[in-house]
């Protein structure tokens, strides 16, 4: 299901929240909507899943409309909010089926459905708890359940690891890779930059509603224009110059056995980077590839750290 | 519209589960219906209950009767006199509220028994109590006279055949003391209840749910629309508990059942409009809860809920504007009278208040974020 947003705006009194945001994600594809808190992507997802009117600007999901035929429309979405967005007092299963059949599946299918949630999110054998009696973690996988349960073809996640613990977070994001993997086109918020890189085909930066930058992660780091760095521990100290002459390496820094090389590509040049240091009788001991992320892209783009937030 | 009932249904299990519900609309004012009952009741009972003067006089076969019926119903504040005109001057002096007489020119083959008012508003309460015990004593004589009837050997002269009271100055639709406490309680919790239970939308709305209600292929008047169904599910079933308990456990008569599904019915259309206008109106479910306890507490003061409102004056003006009093009057005519036009115009007169804040409900429309 393609998703196409063109020039979308929204504002609060005096506060441009969205200005002029266009975006485009294909069929399967992930796309990552990056930035600080207060940047506008709680406020895109709204309107782009029907809950907010914009005050200017285009939603189509697939053919549909979505400000003149919104309840068309998010049949085919499925919409994950930040905050955890389930009734405490119902179980697991009767939130998922209170759901579903909101979505029009009815019998059988909707028992199978609500099943295979349950057990794609960890949560089977919790399947008749009420969902006040969860860990934070496990709520957040119900949030999520509740979202994909009708299998849209669109799934909009907004931030659904915040708050969550390693081994909850790590849950979620295999079950969200697994969800993309078959297929489901993915529109995911979030301010943790490893989140997008490990998801996302491609990234929107958004700063104080504005879309400042958008691509895949290498693109935007080409535009950075920083090279990759490998951080070496030798056996034995090497010429290094004849490490500087080597194929894609920039520069080499080593004091003693220990050093950094900056490189394009690190990961095509390694194996030639490494027959260089063999050719001098010295034997690697540990290597590491140090990329430039995503957080020294915004850092680059807006003078300061993704996570400062404040914007 | 399934997916109207499947909302409201869920919006019902967590009710049930949370239980405070259940508290709040069936077990509160089960006790308070008791406790009114038990204490304010009798005193209700003190200002009720007529001080009458009969007039009985000598060879009357029906006035006798009348007087040891009344005395049999616990009725002690009588005095008997043989004198119409006397008893007339005791009414109009102040000294009693109200005389029973026969009438002077009643028709050969009927008895008109005359329920005679004091002019006085503070009397008319006890006035319309009195017409309420004639009309019963009066039915229970009429039904002795008719199986005497069956027993009398041939050619005996038997008294006239029917027993008509003729009111004057008091309506005589007056609900007694733990009826009136019930009604007046259970219109009061019923609404009070129906609040806390709309407001849930504003706890929906900070924890996302009805955002996520909103993202379901539904229209945005859903939430609302399930919520109204809950909370006239919650209430119709709490009025008729409320109902069968005021009758079992403390005595209560509400009149025909019809009147009463009638009158019940209206309260819901009532409680679940001002919920669902103050719900709409408020801006948290704090907001929401003051709104509704100020609302409703107002009405029950100005309504006779917890005090007997003057049926004349400034006060019994302002009482129409409230639902609650047309509920205890509507009861009234169906306990005293029966079920008929005047119940449904009282039916109507409580259903009013909930259309009107329906329309404003209706007209309030909020744009929901998901976050």
């Amino acid at each position: 299901m393609t998703l196409v947003v063109s020039r979308l705006r929204r504002s609060f009194g005096d506060r441009v929240a969205v200005d002029d945001l266009s975006l485009r994600i294909d069929d399967g594809e992930r796309y990552g909507l990056l930035g600080p808190n207060g940047a506008g992507k709680t406020t895109a997802i709204s309107m782009i899943c029907g809950l907010l009117r914009p005050d200017a600007g285009r939603i189509m999901v697939g053919d549909r409309e979505v400000t003149t035929d919104a309840v068309e429309a998010r049949r085919e979405i499925g919409f994950v909010p930040q905050e955890i967005a389930v009734y405490g007092d119902l179980t697991a299963a009767e939130n998922l089926r209170l759901f579903g059949r909101l979505h029009g599946s009815r019998g059988a299918e909707l028992d199978r459905r609500v099943a295979e949630t349950l057990e794609l999110l960890g949560l089977a054998g919790r399947a008749h708890d009420r969902a006040e009696t969860f860990s934070g973690g496990m709520q957040r996988r119900l949030n999520i359940g509740i979202g994909l349960l009708h299998r849209p073809s669109l799934l909009v996640l907004d931030e659904p690891t915040v708050g969550v613990d390693p081994q909850s977070r790590n849950a979620i994001l295999d079950a969200v890779e697994r969800l993309a993997a078959d297929g489901m086109s993915l529109l995911y918020t979030t301010h943790y930059m490893e989140e997008a890189e490990r998801l996302c085909d491609r990234v929107g930066i958004l700063d104080e509603g504005v879309m400042i930058a958008e691509g895949s992660r290498r693109e935007l780091v080409a535009e950075l224009g920083q090279l990759d760095r490998l951080r070496l521990s030798l056996d034995r100290p090497v010429d290094e110059e004849v490490i500087r002459s080597a194929p894609g390496v920039a520069d080499a820094v080593f004091d003693g056995v220990n050093g950094e090389v900056s490189v394009d590509d690190a990961r095509h040049r390694l194996t030639a980077l490494l027959a260089a240091i063999a050719d001098q009788g010295a034997a690697v001991r540990s290597v590491e590839v140090i990329e430039p992320d995503l957080e020294a892209v915004f850092l680059h783009l807006t003078g300061r750290a993704l996570r400062d937030g404040g914007a | 519209m399934t997916a109207l009932f499947v909302v409201a249904f869920a919006d019902l299990r967590r009710f049930v589960r949370s239980r405070s519900v259940l508290v709040f609309a069936v077990l509160a004012p089960l006790a308070i219906m008791g406790a009114f009952a038990a204490t304010i009741g009798s005193a209700f009972g003190s200002i009720g209950v007529p001080d009458l003067v009969v007039v009985e006089q000598d060879g009357d076969p029906l006035l006798g009767p009348l007087v040891d019926g009344l005395r049999d119903e616990g009725f002690e504040v009588l005095t008997v006199v043989d004198d119409p005109d006397l008893a007339r001057t005791l009414v109009e002096d102040g000294t009693h509220d109200a005389a029973l007489l026969r009438a002077p020119d009643a028709a050969s083959d009927e008895i008109e028994l005359l329920v005679l008012g004091n002019t006085d508003s503070s009397a008319e309460l006890s006035v319309g109590v009195a017409e309420v015990l004639a009309r019963r004593a009066a039915a229970a004589i009429a039904t002795a006279q008719a199986l005497d009837a069956l027993d009398a050997p041939a050619g005996t002269t038997l008294p006239a055949s029917s027993f008509v009271v003729v009111e004057e100055q008091a309506p005589a639709r007056v609900l007694l003391d733990e009826t009136y406490f019930a009604v007046g309680t259970a219109g009061f919790f019923l609404c009070m209840a129906a609040v806390s239970v709309a407001a849930t939308m504003h706890e929906d709305r900070a924890n996302g749910t009805l955002g996520r209600l909103l993202m379901a292929p539904v229209g945005r008047e859903l939430p609302v629309l399930a919520k109204a169904v809950a909370c006239g599910v919650v209430v119709a079933l709490a009025f008729t508990t409320l109902h069968l308990g005021s009758v079992v456990f403390l005595g209560a008569d509400w009149g025909p059942i019809a009147g009463v599904a009638l009158l019940g019915g209206a309260l819901v259309i009532t409680a679940v409009g001002q919920a669902m206008a103050i719900t709409t109106v408020a801006v948290s479910q704090h907001a929401a809860g003051a709104i509704g306890t100020a609302l409703n507490t107002a009405w029950a003061v100005f309504g006779g809920v917890f005090l007997v409102i003057p049926r004349t004056g400034f006060l019994n003006t302002l009482s129409r504007f409230s639902p609650f009093r047309w509920l205890l009057d509507g009861v009234g005519v169906n306990a005293g009278v029966g079920f008929g036009a005047e119940v449904v115009v009282h039916a109507g007169g409580v259903a009013s208040f909930g259309l009107v804040a329906a329309a404003v409900a209706a007209s309030r429309r909020r744009e929901v974020r998901a976050g």
